[in-house]
This record gives structure tokens, C-alpha cells and sequence, in this order.
């Protein structure tokens, strides 16, 4: 055995090679100066960046992105924490088809939902528009956001909430100034993953959006133009670099969160 | 009662938003899977669509092939992960939880990019054809690499992996190591404590994982569509596409929902093994 | 000034089994009253009830039936936070993401107290509980006693006519625990206000208590001071649970009110009730505690009237005492204790030696269950 030490570290990194090589080649092209994504690279360029910001539709993707991802992330959370809560602290009548029902969208092909959502704001009569794109994120987002707080709330004792209740305070009262700062780690990790997730959706987006793209909307639209993959490759990267920090500043809140407040 | 009062002030939102945005598109998207036209009203009710579904080849043929591809990329990605999660849980260290993170760290960042990243890789200008150009063993960009089966398995595997890893590490971890050493100590190989003790021991992790890699790959669309071209085309193109551009409402209704189906009577299957919560931490 | 701190009348607590679906009785028709200024402990196994008698009181849990006065007020439907008690957990439940002095002056906030009668309140608290220094701290930096005494002076600082602690002193290791007993005891004291303590720990109940209630499976078993409930148990249960008690199977003879003859080992007993409840001829348990029994010599004159021929079967030293299993000649076995306090008479036994037990009538009782 000990002569086959080396084989986990090696299938380790082969692992890591292969998931984040094609990554480093999207950013490594995107300073590539050349229309064609090959090697050899041509030369260092920061041209396609600046094209970026000279993009106009761009831009607007970009920011009606951003509010859709703020939005939706803000109501996920909310009625994520609500229903966390409720499942967490209390029974209730048909709490375990409550809690079915909201957890089934994890398992729901995107594609699916896309159809059902799609066919629901049809038959209703509501226009494609940023709205319904974001109503569909909170769909999606809001069941994680539930586990995500479901989980820290598992992990403190529902005394807590006692004691503050034996000490005067009203329940709502206790939620405010209790309940609601011990999870605020997770209510805040269930945000940037609820916002990560909407910032780069496409499966779901794609049936749900209008006359206003989001920017993986556009970026799919590109990807017809062969002469606009540098372009699209660097918005690649670019959000690539911002849902990494996102997402590493979330498992970062939530580990610190659990560890402060280890009582 | 008070607590009444408060149970419902926390739930009727959410459950107002579930049964609007949840339980109502999926109610219509029935409803509508059984009428005549796009436009046309759903009473008197008819099954034209399920019969023109169920009678025409091309359909099933393209659920079957897309449920072997799924297939095919849940047990890759498995074979791929469980010696990672073995690996980082019996000779990873202290370190193993933050080396599988990294790991999984590329599977938070966009989707639709990965994808774009393996188009960039596989195509006939891709990095592979021109490396393997230049090393003089092909003359001419080799088209298989993209546009085929194999580019969409690959890049549902590379999708995946993480996916599949987490719920494997997780059930490896609960595992008592006293039952692998009790294995030992009472004689067995290490081959045999393997396939007798820590392979049955985590069924669920691999159960879930499968779960987990096949469902959403059978319903893909968007990898098929970068990368998969006329070969590699799937059940969830042609839904797509009676939405987009063939204007056949009805049809794209009937598919969509019968994949509902096959994946409730997965779900329903699977319930007792897949936990929701192990997934939550990918979220 | 009301007499009774907290009554209970015919309070019920019936929860539904997460599970089975099946309804599960935790409290079953208990009657108490609570008397002023009293510190009061229920008492029993884990299960038996105590804990969620208490969150009645605490008003965490609302009762099936019956009703509850507190301060002569009925309370049954009023909300925890609006009751004059309160309560000390288990695990302490303070609140992570706030000071020690934070903690302390939650409930005075809450009713809006000036900051600075806040600030002399809650300094004067921890000066109570001994921790004055400790204010700036957070809870995860304390250990566990500390911690007790933080959940102490957060529910003491509100002035509450009554105090609930739900074992508050189970997570602590045996020297702290015995230390916060006699502190706690002696806090009681001098506030003067009604202590309810619910522990399963027998010795803790006896050492503390002005009157004991012991509890099991939702029922109250009996009430009483420390001295009634050890030498008076009025039950097998009550009996098997504080100390130890030897229970011999016997068929009683002649009755007579409370009093009985049965035989022992071929001799003729006359025992009582132990809470003076009439006795009828028919099967019953006869009970004495060990160290109520004393050994002699088979030879020796035996002083006292009864002395029973017995076997010693079994020996073991326990430090302060010796244990002996002896056998009497009718079968039955008895355990007794022999305290090793130098008088020679009756240590040197050894296994297989016979002896004779004796004890007197007054200590022994019988049990109708």
C-alpha cells in the first residue's frame, strides 16, 4: 500500500486540472490579442475589456442583472426565512406537505419550470418582463434560501427564544432582537447564493424573459457570432471573478457565523 | 390561540407564493397539455397530444437517448467522485473539508460559462484540435470532439462532478471508522472491507448523487445546444424549440409535462434516500 | 400578600407524537399548590412530567385542561412574557450575540427602564451571582458555572416573584454542583422569593428543598418536606427512587387501620403505612431501607425484639460502609448497609458466615404498591 501514496494526491490534482482548467482558458483568452480563441496566443491585450464598457446592451444586461438578482435574492430571502422559521419552531397541520412542496422546485428540471412559468404568465396575461424573469429566480432561490437558514436555525436551541419571551419581551419583539441577529449570518450567505444563482440563470431566464435581457441572455445570443466570442469570453471572466468572491464571502459568513456563536 | 396566530402570520406568505408561483404553473400547465390548440379552450379536454406523443417515434426515441446520456454522465461523474470523496476522507486530513471546496468552487460560478468554456475547448479550432495539430497526429480539426454525444457527456461530467462528490463526502463521513477497522481486525483485505463494509455504507451518498447528476441532465438543453449538435441533440432541445420556434404550444406542454413525471416518480423513489439538505450547501 | 405562590388545578398536558400521530399524556391531572416564598422541587425520572409542568408555569406551554394561578391570578392563557416568573434553563439559553452585561439588563430594557437604574441593577445583579468583573464578556467565553450564573442574575435582576429552574445545575461537574446548591439555597433565602427547581437528581432535591414533589409518568406521586418523602414514602416507586429500599413480597395476616402483621423469615412483624392509609389482609410489599438494618452474630444476644436467622451472600466495601446481601431462611434477600465507624461489633463478616438481622418495627413499612 504505502508504495501507492502519491495515487490520491495525483487523482487530486488530475481532478482539479480538469475543473478549472477550461475556467483559467476563458480568463487567459480574454486578454488574448485575437479574434480567434487558439494557441498560440497573439499577445496581452486589455482591448475586449474596454470593448465591454463600450457595449451599451451590454451595460444594460448588466444592470437589469444586477436588479433582478437584488430583487428576487431579497424576496427569496425573506420567505425563505419565514418558512424556515415556521417549519423550524413549530408544528403545524400538513407542515410536512408544506415542506415537500417547497423544497420539490430543487428537483424540477429548469426547463420545466421555465415551460409551466411560462404557459402560468401567459394564461394570466402578464407580459415577459424583468418581473416575471425575477418571480421565476425566487422560485428557484427560495427553497435553498429555506435550507440555508433551516440549517442555522437547527443550530441553536429554541431557549433562546424562550428566554427572551420569560424576560418580557413579545414574540416579535424576540424575533427582532433574538432570533433575527443570531441568524443574520445565514440570512445574508442566503442572499449571495440566491444572488449568484439569479446573476448567471439561463435555463429558466431564457422562457421567462422579455424585451430586456439579462446578461446571460446576451451572452447566449452572442455566441452565433463567431468574431464576438473574445467579447463574450470576457464577460465570461469578468463574472466568473465576481460570483467566485460572492460565493467565498458567503461559506465564509456562514462558517464564521456557526463559529462565533458556538454557545 | 397566540402560536396559531403566529404560525400562520409566518406562513401565509410563503405558502400564497407556493401555491401562485409553484403550484398554479404546474396545475395550468396540465390543464393546457390537454386541449386542442394553443388557442383554442381546454373544455372539451383531449389526449391528441399524449396519443401524437406516445405514437410517434421520434419523441420516445429522443427520451430514450437523452435518458442514456443522463445516465451515462450520473455514472461517469459517480466513478469520477467516489474515489475523490475516498480519498479525502480517509487520507485528506484535517484539510479535507477546504480541499474539497476548492474542488467545488468552479461549480458556483456561471453555468452557461462553463459550458462556453468546453465549446472554446472542443471546437474544431478548439484548443485540443490545434494542440493535437500541432503536435502533428491530425491533419485537420477532428469534428467529433464537438457537436456529438460525447461533447455533451463530457461537459454534463465536467458540469457535474462537484454535484456528485458532496453527497458521497458526506455519507463517507458519517461513516464510523471503527467499522472499517473492526472489518480489518477481524481478518478481511482491505478489497474486502471495501466491498463489504464501506461501499454498502454509502449506498445513500451514491444514491443521491445519482439522483442529483441524472434528473437535471435529463431535462438539459442548454449543453446540448452549445455543444451538442445534430448527434448530441436532447428530449429538452425539442421541448425548447416547440416553445421558440416551432409555435407547437401543445406538444412542448405534453413533453414537458410527462418529464414532470419521470422526475415526481423519481422523486417519489428516491425520497427516503436523498436528503434536500445535503444539497442545500450548493446551494 | 397572597398564601399560595402558584397553584395548579387538575393541569393536563397532552402532546401529539410527532410520528404515531398518537396522543401522549405528560402531565395527568396534577393538583399542587405552591406556598409563598417556598423553595419547591419537583422531583422524578427523566419523562416524568417535571419539565413540562414547569414550561406551564413559564407559560412556554398552554395546558390541555385545568388551570393555573399565579400570585392568586389565573394565568392559563397569559403569554410567557407577560408573567411574573421567570425562568433559568437547562442549558442556560443565553443569548450569544450579547454581552453578559447585555444579557442581564435584556428583560429591564425590555420594560424600558431609565439606563441608568438599568446600569445599578444589573451591576448589583452580578455582584449577586459574584461575577462583577465579567460584564464585557460573551457568553461563549465563560465556563459553565459562570454561565449558570449569568442565566441567574438575568432572571433575578427583574425582581420575578418566582423563580423556575429546569436543572439548571445538570451540565456542572460534581464539586461545582454541590457549591451552587448551598449558593442557591442561601440566595433563596435571603431574596425570600419562591424558588421552583426541577431535578431528577434525588440527593440534590433532599439537601435543597423546603418540600419535595416527586413525579413519574406525568403523575404526581407525593408531596411532602425532604424528611416526609425519604422516611414516609407513601409508594414503591417514591421509595425505589430516593435512596435504596428493600422490597420483600409478604401476605399480610391481620390488619388493623393502618397497621399489619406479616410474616419474615418466620417471625411475626408489625408494620405501619407509611402515610396512614388503611390496610386490608391480602398481598403487599414490605419495605425497610439497608442502613435501618443491623447484623449480628449468630450467637450474640440480639438486642431489640426481632432477630431473624440469615446467610451473608455477598460483600462488598464501599468505602463508608459495607454492603451485605443476606439470605433469609424463608429465601427472600435483603441488602443492608453497615456503616464503618470503628465499633467492632459487627464488620467482620464474611460470605457464608450465619448471622441474624434485626431492625426496628418503626423503620420498616408497608406498601400496598
Amino acid at each position: 500500500m504505502k508504495q501507492l501514496k502519491w495515487l490520491g494526491p495525483f487523482y487530486y490534482s488530475l481532478l482539479a486540472l480538469f475543473l478549472y482548467l477550461p475556467i483559467l482558458f476563458l480568463i487567459l483568452f480574454s486578454f488574448n490579442d485575437s479574434v480567434v480563441l487558439t494557441f498560440p496566443l497573439k499577445g496581452f491585450t486589455i482591448r475586449w475589456y474596454q470593448q465591454l464598457l463600450q457595449t451599451p446592451e451590454l451595460l444594460a444586461a448588466f444592470r437589469n442583472t444586477l436588479w433582478v438578482a437584488v430583487t428576487s435574492s431579497f424576496f427569496a430571502t425573506l420567505l425563505g426565512a419565514m418558512a424556515a422559521i415556521a417549519i423550524s419552531r413549530y408544528t403545524f397541520w400538513g407542515k410536512r406537505l408544506f415542506s415537500s412542496v417547497a423544497t420539490f422546485p430543487i428537483v424540477i428540471p429548469y426547463l420545466v419550470l421555465g415551460v409551466a412559468l411560462l404557459l402560468f404568465f401567459n394564461a394570466i396575461g402578464i407580459p415577459l418582463n424583468l418581473w416575471t424573469v425575477g418571480i421565476g429566480h425566487v422560485v428557484i432561490n427560495l427553497p435553498y434560501a429555506m435550507l440555508i437558514i433551516g440549517a442555522r436555525l437547527a443550530g441553536f436551541s429554541a431557549n433562546l427564544e424562550e428566554a427572551s419571551m420569560d424576560l418580557g419581551e413579545t414574540y416579535w419583539g424576540t424575533l427582532r432582537r433574538v432570533t433575527i441577529p443570531i441568524i443574520m449570518p445565514s440570512l445574508i450567505a442566503a442572499f449571495l447564493s440566491s444572488f449568484s444563482t439569479s446573476f448567471d440563470e439561463f435555463a429558466l431566464t431564457f422562457f421567462l424573459t422579455g424585451t430586456k435581457t439579462t446578461l446571460p441572455i446576451y451572452l447566449y445570443s452572442q455566441l452565433r457570432f463567431p468574431q464576438r466570442l473574445p467579447l463574450a469570453i470576457t464577460v465570461a471572466a469578468v463574472v466568473i471573478v465576481i460570483s467566485s468572491l460572492l460565493l467565498i464571502l458567503s461559506e465564509w459568513l456562514r462558517h464564521w457565523g456557526e463559529k462565533a456563536y458556538k454557545a | 390561540m397566540e402560536k396559531k396566530r403566529r404560525v400562520i402570520t409566518l406562513l401565509s406568505i410563503p405558502s400564497i407564493w407556493l401555491l401562485l408561483f409553484f403550484v398554479l404553473p404546474f396545475t395550468i400547465m396540465l390543464l393546457f397539455s390537454i386541449r386542442e390548440t394553443t388557442f383554442s379552450p381546454i373544455f372539451p379536454p383531449t389526449l391528441s397530444h399524449y396519443i401524437e406523443f406516445l405514437t410517434t417515434p421520434v419523441y420516445l426515441r429522443l427520451l430514450l437517448s437523452s435518458a442514456w446520456i443522463a445516465f451515462v454522465t450520473a455514472v461517469i461523474t459517480i466513478l469520477l467522485a467516489y474515489p475523490l470523496a475516498y480519498y479525502l476522507i480517509f487520507h485528506g486530513g484535517k484539510h479535507r473539508l477546504a480541499l474539497l471546496s476548492f474542488l467545488i468552487l468552479p461549480a458556483w460560478t456561471s453555468y452557461l460559462l462553463r459550458v462556453l468554456a468546453w465549446k472554446v475547448i472542443l471546437g474544431s479550432n478548439g484548443i485540443i484540435n490545434t494542440f493535437l495539430l500541432s503536435l502533428g497526429l491530425i491533419d485537420e480539426g477532428m469534428p467529433i470532439f464537438l457537436y456529438s454525444q460525447s461533447a455533451v457527456i463530457i461537459t454534463l461530467v465536467y458540469v457535474w462532478i462537484p454535484y456528485a462528490a458532496l453527497p458521497i463526502f458526506s455519507t463517507l463521513e458519517r461513516i464510523d471508522i471503527k467499522l472499517i477497522e473492526a472489518s480489518q481486525d477481524l481478518g478481511a483485505s482491505p478489497l474486502r472491507t471495501f466491498l463489504r463494509v464501506t461501499l454498502p455504507l454509502s449506498t445513500p451518498g451514491l444514491v443521491s448523487a445519482f439522483f442529483f447528476v441524472f434528473i437535471p441532465s435529463l431535462g438539459e438543453w442548454v449543453t446540448p445546444s452549445l455543444v451538442g449538435g445534430a448527434d448530441g441533440i436532447m428530449y429538452g432541445n425539442l421541448v425548447q424549440t416547440q416553445f421558440l420556434r416551432g409555435l407547437n404550444w401543445p406538444m412542448g406542454t405534453v413533453m414537458s409535462t410527462v418529464l414532470l413525471l419521470i422526475v415526481s416518480v423519481f422523486t417519489m423513489l428516491f425520497n427516503r434516500h436523498v436528503t434536500m439538505k445535503e444539497m442545500s450547501a450548493l446551494a | 400578600m397572597e398564601k399560595f405562590s402558584v397553584q395548579l388545578f387538575d393541569i393536563s398536558k397532552d402532546f401529539e407524537e410527532t410520528d404515531s400521530k398518537q396522543m401522549f399524556t405528560a402531565v395527568n391531572n396534577i393538583t399542587l399548590d405552591i406556598n409563598q416564598g417556598e423553595f419547591f422541587t419537583m422531583l422524578g425520572p427523566s419523562g416524568c412530567g417535571k419539565t413540562t409542568t414547569l414550561r406551564l408555569i413559564a407559560g412556554f406551554e398552554v395546558p390541555t385542561s385545568g388551570r393555573i394561578l399565579i400570585q392568586g391570578k389565573d394565568s392559563t392563557g397569559i403569554p410567557p412574557y407577560k408573567r411574573p416568573v421567570h425562568t433559568v434553563f437547562q442549558n442556560y439559553a443565553l443569548f450569544p450575540h450579547m454581552t453578559v452585561a447585555q444579557n442581564v439588563a435584556y428583560g429591564l430594557k425590555v420594560k424600558r427602564v431609565p439606563k441608568t437604574e438599568q446600569e445599578t441593577r444589573v451591576a448589583e445583579a452580578l455582584a449577586m451571582v459574584h461575577l462583577s468583573r465579567l460584564g464585557n464578556r460573551m457568553p461563549a467565553q465563560l465556563s459553565g458555572g459562570e454561565q449558570q450564573r449569568v442565566a441567574l442574575a438575568r432572571a433575578l435582576v427583574n425582581n420575578p416573584e418566582v423563580l423556575l429552574l429546569d436543572e439548571p445545575l445538570g451540565a456542572l461537574d460534581l464539586k461545582l454542583r454541590k457549591e451552587m446548591q448551598w449558593e442557591l439555597k442561601q440566595l433563596q433565602q435571603k431574596l425570600g422569593i419562591t424558588f421552583i427547581y426541577v431535578t431528577h437528581d434525588q440527593e440534590e432535591a433532599l439537601t435543597m428543598s423546603d418540600r419535595i414533589a416527586v413525579l413519574s409518568e406525568g403523575n404526581l406521586i407525593q408531596v411532602g418536606t425532604p424528611d416526609e418523602i425519604y422516611n414516609y414514602p407513601n409508594s414503591r416507586f417514591v421509595a425505589a427512587f430516593i435512596g435504596e429500599t428493600n422490597f420483600l413480597d409478604v401476605n399480610l395476616d391481620k390488619t388493623e387501620g393502618f397497621k399489619a402483621w406479616c410474616q419474615i423469615g418466620g417471625q411475626t412483624i408489625c408494620a405501619e403505612h407509611p402515610d396512614d392509609l388503611p390496610l386490608f389482609p391480602g398481598k403487599a410489599i414490605f419495605a425497610i431501607r439497608p442502613e435501618k438494618i443491623r447484623l449480628f452474630a449468630q450467637n450474640s444476644q440480639v438486642k431489640g425484639e426481632i432477630a431473624i436467622s440469615a446467610k451473608i451472600t455477598n460483600r462488598t466495601f464501599i468505602g463508608t460502609d459495607i454492603r451485605y446481601v443476606v439470605i433469609l431462611n424463608d429465601g427472600q434477600k435483603l441488602t443492608t448497609l453497615t456503616r464503618l465507624n470503628g465499633d467492632a461489633e459487627n464488620v467482620h463478616f464474611e460470605i457464608g458466615d450465619k448471622i441474624q438481622v434485626s431492625f426496628l418495627e418503626k423503620d420498616a413499612f408497608i406498601l400496598t404498591e
